[in-house]
């Protein structure tokens, strides 16, 4: 349920990028690159689902599902832990600077924090897949 | 500057983190209130002066952050890949957030100087409109 939450959430991200590709390109401009975070989240999450179809090993394919889920979930709890500093540095609370720079200083590290743990999973991945059922992964867009 | 607040209400609402489009969609009608709400010219000028400087300041952070993205990309689609491969996409996660975080501020204050309280809460009331 979650995943299939997470999938339609996916799919109403992907229609907005459209439309904000298509609107920026009526003004001959380019939209601004994603943060990290996000664009690590979108390619990890269309591999979820299709893994059965690369590592025909059951065993292997649930590891490997389960890492992919992970790191999804993993991307998704970054997003709410920045959406939430963001949100105290627009509120009327954020009375000085010192407080403003505490509240980026931490949307900062729940991005360093979140890909240092994203890197330790995609390391982890390497040991259930071979390079090419990797490289298969890899070609999925 | 009150327009992360749409920003990180976006965020929290969709889940699925930054959205470019309507972020500059949001700093796009803040420039409007304040051409339509700030009748003296010169601070006017300054209030419009900062939001521009806040639209390139966010289009660099983009593209320091996106030099970090397609590093890890590259990282993430090499089976070869290393933890010094991914180490060494990741050292400027922090000064490129910290070098944001400065010129966040020093505009936000430029910006708020530049208006009356009045002003403000007009502007803030049409920009998220």
């Amino acid at each position: 349920m979650r995943i299939r939450t997470q999938r339609s959430s996916l799919s109403a991200l992907v229609a907005l990028a459209a439309l904000a590709s298509a609107l920026f390109a009526c003004g001959g401009d380019k939209p601004p690159a994603q943060l990290p975070s996000t664009a690590a989240r979108d390619r990890v999450a269309t591999r979820v689902e299709l893994v059965d179809l690369v590592v025909s090993d059951p065993a292997r394919a649930a590891k490997v599902r389960s890492l992919y889920i992970a790191m999804d979930e993993l991307l998704l709890d970054t997003k709410r832990v920045q959406a939430r500093q963001l949100a105290l540095v627009g509120s009327d609370q954020m009375s000085s600077d010192e407080k403003t720079r505490a509240a980026l200083s931490a949307v900062s590290k729940a991005e360093a924090s979140g890909l240092e743990r994203y890197m330790q999973l995609q390391l982890e991945l390497r040991r259930f897949v071979t390079a090419d059922e990797f490289a298969r992964l890899d070609a999925i867009r | 500057m009150f327009w992360v607040a749409l920003s990180a209400f976006i965020m929290t609402l969709t889940g699925e983190g930054d959205d470019t489009f309507l972020l500059r969609r949001f700093l796009d009608r803040t420039r409007e209130a304040v051409t339509e709400q700030v009748h003296d010219a010169a601070r006017k000028q300054q209030a419009l002066d900062a939001l521009d400087r806040t639209s390139k300041a966010f289009h660099q952070h983009r593209l320091r952050t996106g030099k970090i993205s397609e590093c890890i990309e590259q990282a993430d689609r090499k089976f070869s890949s290393t933890a010094a491969d991914y180490q060494r996409c990741l050292s400027d996660v922090g000064p490129a957030w910290d070098s944001a975080a400065e010129q966040l501020i020093t505009l936000s204050n430029e910006f708020r100087r530049a208006l009356t309280p009045a002003e403000l809460a007009a502007i803030r009331q049409h920009a998220v409109k």
